[in-house]
């Protein structure tokens, strides 16, 4: 088993007790609850004979025959109110535009009703959708699963009107088919997941909704209408088109109002609200609030409506009781809201209507009916799950049995002695009772299915602490071979024998003392393992004298102590809800002063070990400020200067959270198409961004051909020369379109194209990595004579190729030098080969690859936000170049990659998170990238999955994927510098090889990119554990769900995704390794 | 008054000055906390903190007048400063076009505690600020009181600065956590601390050399 293969075996026992770790915490902090499988039928114990109404409906009388529920997906109850304080012509584009209800409420005010529909979070249609026809709570696990929506199994409204024998009919949204299949009798679906359609779904439920109202046949119809929603994702609240498709809904909700008969009941409801950018999913006042309008043409209910300005607020559970009751079916098993009391008020069939005390009655019977369903359901959840606290449970029951007491008192003393004076104020007593019963037993389910296994997070905490500790440990002794081989068979064994462990937890479904008893087995082993190594440790260094320790220097000199303290400051940040919010600032405030410190520290390294000159008085005078600013010893303070102004430009680039209340939206957020006002605006950043994606491209090729590594006709230098800038020709064509009208935008077919030909030539340029990573280019012998003419091959651009060949024949000298004193055969007169870009052979890969990879996330991210990749790319060729810097003053020639440069990269990444436009939070998740370059009617839920992970988590790529640059970049960079300068620095001696020296000396070179990757993966699994723990923590704190679980899931996803990119960055490293050996070898054998 | 070298019977006014700095600091804060205004805060501490050591230096450690020419070189310098410490507070995240003279508030203070005590002893040379603050080994290379008192006080109001950013973003709601109240607070707070530390550290010296007399 060589190196390499030990340190995938440790890269991969790692990665698996991490995952382990990651997974068993979120088995146990994101919370669930039990699926109670019962169905309610028409004859359950608690309803009175009377009650059965046979054809006219179960449990109760039912009040309307057919009910037409229209969801407008998104509809905010701002959208629904009429303001009537606003004067004409001064409203936002989404007020005041649904008149219809405005009108009916006026007119009609006891057949109508406008509620605030307040949702349960998390605010994403499939979650709302579940409790909007079960009545239950939703949990956290639901929300990952919004496109992969399942079928609902609990028992529900849906079913139980199939059950009464009623047809239904539905329209809209295709996630109706996928929760409910085979359920209606005639469906119209249409797909929901291209939020760039505004009109498919709207428009394809106006044709068929009027024809279908007037169809006899159906008992329910359904129209779930998605343009709102669309409108918000795409244009916000606040754009005019807002108002269009309101409007829309308008002459909808009016001519639906039109054709219905006195047995009908409509309900018009959204559900969930939007924030001011048009996002949902979390929980703020604007998401969960959303409108509910009850309307009949016949009197819906004997209470005097209430002032339009408060209307009242219920809950989104509450309509699947009200709607059963009022349809005359059973209530589903599993609801728990409650009825809204005043539609049960009138009920035309008893004669009720005329007394007021019938009507009382009528409600109170309702609310029994719906309390009683609850204690069933609390019952059945009780004998599946010890969730429930006991005594809480027990008042409960005990609230219930005393009004149930009461109510028959109650009717024994009506049946004997009539009406009488009190008893309205006693019925109304109980209707409270009732009211207060149902509202505790939701409070109660509501704290409890916040209930967490502490067994699971502790454990997961505790694996995620143990792979840091492997890790460190592993750190430790990567240094040299002997080391790195000792610590090899510990680590192995431990962390084998923890993911065996992990792998047991997980597949056996984990009961807690199985798994405590495992866990302990596993501790003590792993601790004996340790010992026994320690102890061996310590008859070796008995043995031999060599107990140093040099890479312990790396990590405790004073910016590896800054290092670690930043890193700890960061890590504490997690604790802080304040710190989460503003994590963007913190971040890039640890970020820069990093680099501050970093470049100091250069500074007055190399201000130390310059001798102190005497000056005289005479020329102390003489002070020439531009003298002292022209310096080269200012170096790493002007990158420093320029690297904090990159990052302070990239701030331009960020999107605010909803907690961020001083905030204001970027521009560059917001789509091109909606600069509707502003042409030269437009334009302007339009070109900007095409400018900043076209630079780092030159530099691209400028770097390349300086360093001879786009000579020849090879796969890889083609693509590069040719596929690469296709590639952006293409992303600005592409952004060109993105100004265009949406409509207009919709029926091109070059919108897709042209994504695709980006995707297409990017994916070349990959393969042609893979293929043969080497960019380097013999010269053919013929051409040797000619030196310096120009050849038909290389005619253009002379002096530089001079220069190279120069540089190059230079390097390659040294090279066979080198060979021949291994042994080789010795001969002075013997040819040499020329070859171009072998000096940079390992980093031109690494660059190409990056490149194309930075395009496609370039694609991804947008024509607003790109530019801020372009700063990222900045900042990482300033952080490289302040690193060789370091290398040349400190003259240090080791390979070891201080601590805090690692740290360095590991903080560019977790600002350039912030800066190319994400939050840790839901709604700043950019679903638009799924439709970068496809319709949007997916198959299946990966490949948008992955565009829209690529385009949250790019910064994480891009900058992962350059880290093993910060090996090679000194090498080659160093060696110009040496040669510029001649002989009279030698400090470097291998310098002039360029990146050859990393095959010269492979064991180190696996070392050390080993080490490089091992590090940097240690500083994101710090966070993740500063995440993780604040989570556990905090698991009680009221912002919980808003800000530390969401950040904790970012953070294990963004942790992966580092994970997997070290891994692929390190593995091309590899790879150009080996090919680099066999070419080696190869030429070897032709000489 | 630039490039006075100083021997180490400065210790004692050195020690003074250190001392009445810190005094006035307190008093100032004292005498500001009713009714608080940062940016006459900061105006009128620059005015007597600079009246002060430029009384101190010229009255204790006798400055040659002769050396007052360079006085202006000095004020630009501060000045030229200040628009370094402005900047980087604005590269930090600082708003670049709105409360601009709040931050030039900080900058300046910054400059008259970090640069001006230096600027006023070492002159502006780059050879004795890079000795100063890159090549003196605290504990092992002598060196006065002054340049002492100048090296802690200087880096220590700058890390004061830097740690007063940390409760801006915290959700307290107080009126301090406004910026750059906390970063003037904290740059005070730094400097004082460097002086004391100074002054302990020149007593300790002191009491265990005992080779020079306090004044």
């Amino acid at each position: 088993m060589g190196l390499k293969a030990r340190m995938w075996i440790l890269f991969i026992l790692i990665s698996i007790i991490h995952a382990g770790g990651i997974l068993i915490f979120i088995k146990g902090f994101l919370l669930k609850r039990s699926v109670v499988l019962k169905n309610n039928t028409c004859h359950v114990d608690f309803t009175m004979k009377v009650d059965n109404h046979e054809e006219e409906g179960c449990w109760m009388h039912r009040r309307f025959q057919k009910a037409i529920v229209i969801i407008i997906d998104a509809l905010r109850f701002d959208f629904a109110y009429y303001n009537t304080s606003i004067i004409k012509g001064q409203e936002l584009p989404f007020e005041n535009k649904l008149k219809i209800i405005h009108e009916k409420l006026i007119h009609s005010p006891q057949k109508s009703r406008l509620y605030r529909f307040i949702a349960d979070p998390p605010t994403t249609t499939l979650q709302r959708l579940k409790g909007l026809t079960t009545g239950s709570l939703p949990t956290f696990v639901d929300a990952g699963s919004n496109f992969a929506s399942s079928e609902i199994t609990e028992d529900n409204i849906i079913d139980q009107l199939r059950r009464q024998q009623k047809s239904i009919v539905q329209m809209g949204d295709d996630t109706w088919e996928g929760l409910f299949p085979n359920r209606f009798i005639r469906s119209y679906p249409f797909p929901s997941f291209n939020v760039k359609d505004l009109h498919t779904v709207d428009n394809g439920i106006i044709k068929n909704l009027i024809p279908e109202l007037k169809k006899s046949g159906w008992d329910m119809l359904i129209a779930h209408f998605l343009g709102v929603d669309h409108c918000g994702h795409r244009f916000g609240p606040y754009h005019p088109v807002m108002g269009e498709k309101l409007t829309q809904m308008n002459d909808v909700l009016r001519s639906v109002i039109k054709t219905m008969d006195n047995d009908t009941v409509l309900f018009v409801l959204g559900d969930h609200g939007m924030t001011r950018t048009g996002d949902h999913g979390g929980d703020s006042k604007d998401e969960v609030d959303a409108a509910l309008f009850v309307y009949s043409p016949s009197k819906l209910t004997e209470t005097v409506a209430p002032k339009l300005e408060d209307s009242p607020s219920v809950s989104q559970i509450d309509l699947v009781p009200t709607m059963s009751l009022l349809l005359g079916v059973p209530v589903p098993f599993s609801n728990l809201g409650m009825i809204i009391p005043e539609l049960f008020d009138h009920g035309p069939w008893a004669q009720a209507g005329t007394s007021e005390v019938k009507q009382v009655f009528h409600k109170i019977k309702a609310l029994r009916l719906n309390a009683h369903q609850v204690k069933e359901y609390l019952h059945a959840y009780s004998l599946i799950s010890e969730d429930f606290p006991k005594h809480q449970y027990k008042d409960l029951n005990t609230l219930f049995s005393l009004s149930e007491n009461e109510l028959q008192r109650l009717i024994m003393n009506i049946y004997h002695n009539g009406e009488h004076e009190d008893l309205l104020s006693r019925l109304e007593k109980l209707e409270t009772n009732y009211k207060s019963y149902l509202t505790n037993v939701r409070g109660m389910c509501q704290g409890i299915w916040a209930k967490f296994d502490t067994t699971s997070m502790s454990l997961g905490l505790f694996l995620t602490c143990f792979s840091i500790g492997i890790t460190v440990f592993q750190l430790f002794h990567t240094n040299s071979q002997e080391r790195f081989e000792v610590a090899f068979w510990t680590s192995t064994a431990v962390s084998g024998w923890s993911s065996a462990f992990v792998a047991v937890l997980w597949f056996s479904l984990m009961e807690a003392k199985t798994a405590i008893m495992l866990g302990t087995m596993f501790f003590g082993f792993s601790i004996i393992l340790i010992v026994g190594f320690i102890i061996y440790k310590l008859m070796m260094a008995r043995g031999s004298e060599q107990s140093s320790t040099p890479s312990l220097s790396g990590y405790f000199s004073i910016h590896g102590i800054c290092a670690i303290l930043i890193t700890f400051m960061y890590f504490c940040g997690f604790f802080s809800n304040s710190y989460v919010v503003f994590e963007d600032s913190m971040s890039s405030f640890l970020l820069q002063s990093l680099l501050w410190i970093q470049s100091t520290f250069i500074y007055a390294q190399q201000c130390g070990t310059e001798p102190s000159k005497q000056i005289s008085e005479k020329k102390r005078a003489k002070f020439d400020i531009f003298r002292t600013l022209t310096n080269r010893k200012m170096k790493p303070l002007y990158l420093a200067l320029t690297f904090n102004l990159c990052v302070r430009l990239s701030m331009n680039f960020r999107a605010c959270r909803e907690e961020q209340w001083t905030c204001e939206t970027s521009s560059f957020l917001l789509p091109l198409s909606s600069f509707t006002d502003s042409i030269p605006l437009k334009n302007a950043r339009y070109f900007f961004s095409v400018i900043a994606i076209i630079l780092p491209s030159i530099g691209l090729r400028w770097f390349l051909k300086h360093y001879g590594n786009l000579n020849g006709k090879s796969l890889l230098v083609l693509s590069t020369k040719y596929c690469i800038p296709i590639g952006m020709l293409f992303i600005a064509l592409y952004w060109a379109l993105q100004a265009l009208p949406p409509q207009v935008l919709d029926s091109l077919p070059v919108t897709r194209l042209f994504p695709r030909i980006v995707y297409v030539a990017n994916l070349i340029t990959i393969v042609a990595v893979f293929v043969n990573p080497l960019s380097i280019y013999i010269l053919p012998k013929a051409t040797m004579e000619s030196h310096y003419e120009p050849t038909a091959k290389i005619s253009n651009n002379i002096i530089p190729q001079m220069y190279n060949q120069m540089k190059d024949s230079l390097n390659e000298l040294s090279e066979n030098e080198h060979k021949t004193t291994n042994g080789a055969e010795t001969s002075d007169d013997v040819e040499l080969p020329v070859v171009y870009g072998l000096a940079t052979v390992y980093s031109s890969a690494m660059i190409i690859f990056t490149a194309a990879v930075t395009e496609i996330l370039y694609l991804l991210l947008g024509d607003g936000v790109a530019a801020s990749l372009s700063l990222a790319l900045c900042n990482i060729f300033i952080g490289l170049e302040m690193y060789t810097c370091w290398k040349c003053w400190m003259k240090d020639t080791s390979w070891d990659v201080p601590w805090s440069v690692i740290v360095l990269w590991g903080l560019m990444s977790s600002q350039y998170f912030f800066a190319t436009g994400h939050q840790a939070t839901v709604p700043t998740i950019k679903w638009e990238a799924a439709f970068t370059g496809f319709h949007g009617d997916f198959e299946s839920h990966i490949l948008p999955g992955l565009l829209i992970h690529l385009n949250t988590f790019a910064s994480e790529v891009l900058v992962s994927l350059t880290l093993p640059l910060i090996l090679c970049w000194p090498l080659f960079r160093t060696s110009r510098y040496s040669i510029r300068k001649g002989s009279s620095d030698n400090w470097n001696e291998g310098a002039d090889k360029g990146e050859l020296v990393l095959i010269e000396n492979s064991v180190q070179f696996q070392l050390c990119v080993f080490k490089l990757g091992l590090g940097y993966v240690l500083f994101h699994a710090v966070k993740l554990l500063g995440s993780m723990l604040a989570a556990a923590v905090l698991r009680r704190h009221l912002m919980v769900w808003k800000i530390f679980a969401p950040r904790f899931i970012f953070q294990s996803v963004s942790f992966i995704t580092i994970y997997v990119v070290v891994i692929m960055s390190v593995g091309l490293m590899q790879h150009v390794h080996s090919h680099l050996g066999g070419w080696l070898n190869r030429l070897e054998k032709t000489k | 008054m630039a490039g006075t070298t100083l021997k180490s019977s400065s210790t004692g006014p050195a020690l003074l000055l250190n001392v009445l700095n810190v005094l006035c600091i307190i008093l100032f804060a004292y005498f500001t906390y009713t009714n608080f205004n940062i940016l006459t805060f900061v105006e009128i501490y620059i005015i007597v903190s600079v009246i002060i050591q430029v009384l101190m230096l010229v009255s204790l450690f006798n400055v040659h007048p002769r050396k007052i020419s360079n006085v202006m070189e000095g004020i630009i310098c501060w000045i030229g400063s200040s628009l370094v410490f402005h900047t980087i507070a604005v590269l930090y995240g600082a708003p670049l076009f709105s409360s601009v003279s709040e931050t030039f508030h900080l900058a300046m203070l910054l400059a008259t505690t970090a640069a001006l005590p230096g600027l006023m002893v070492l002159g502006i040379r780059k050879e004795e600020w890079t000795r100063l603050f890159f090549k003196t080994r605290i504990f092992s290379s002598p060196s006065s009181a002054l340049e002492i008192s100048i090296l802690a006080s200087g880096v220590c109001s700058v890390l004061g600065a830097w740690l007063g950013a940390f409760p801006i973003p915290l959700d307290w709601d107080r009126p301090w956590q406004v910026w750059p109240i906390s970063c003037v607070i904290g740059t005070l707070a730094g400097y004082s601390c460097g002086l004391i530390f100074a002054t302990c550290f020149i007593l300790y010296q002191n009491m265990k050399g005992s080779k020079s007399k306090l004044f």
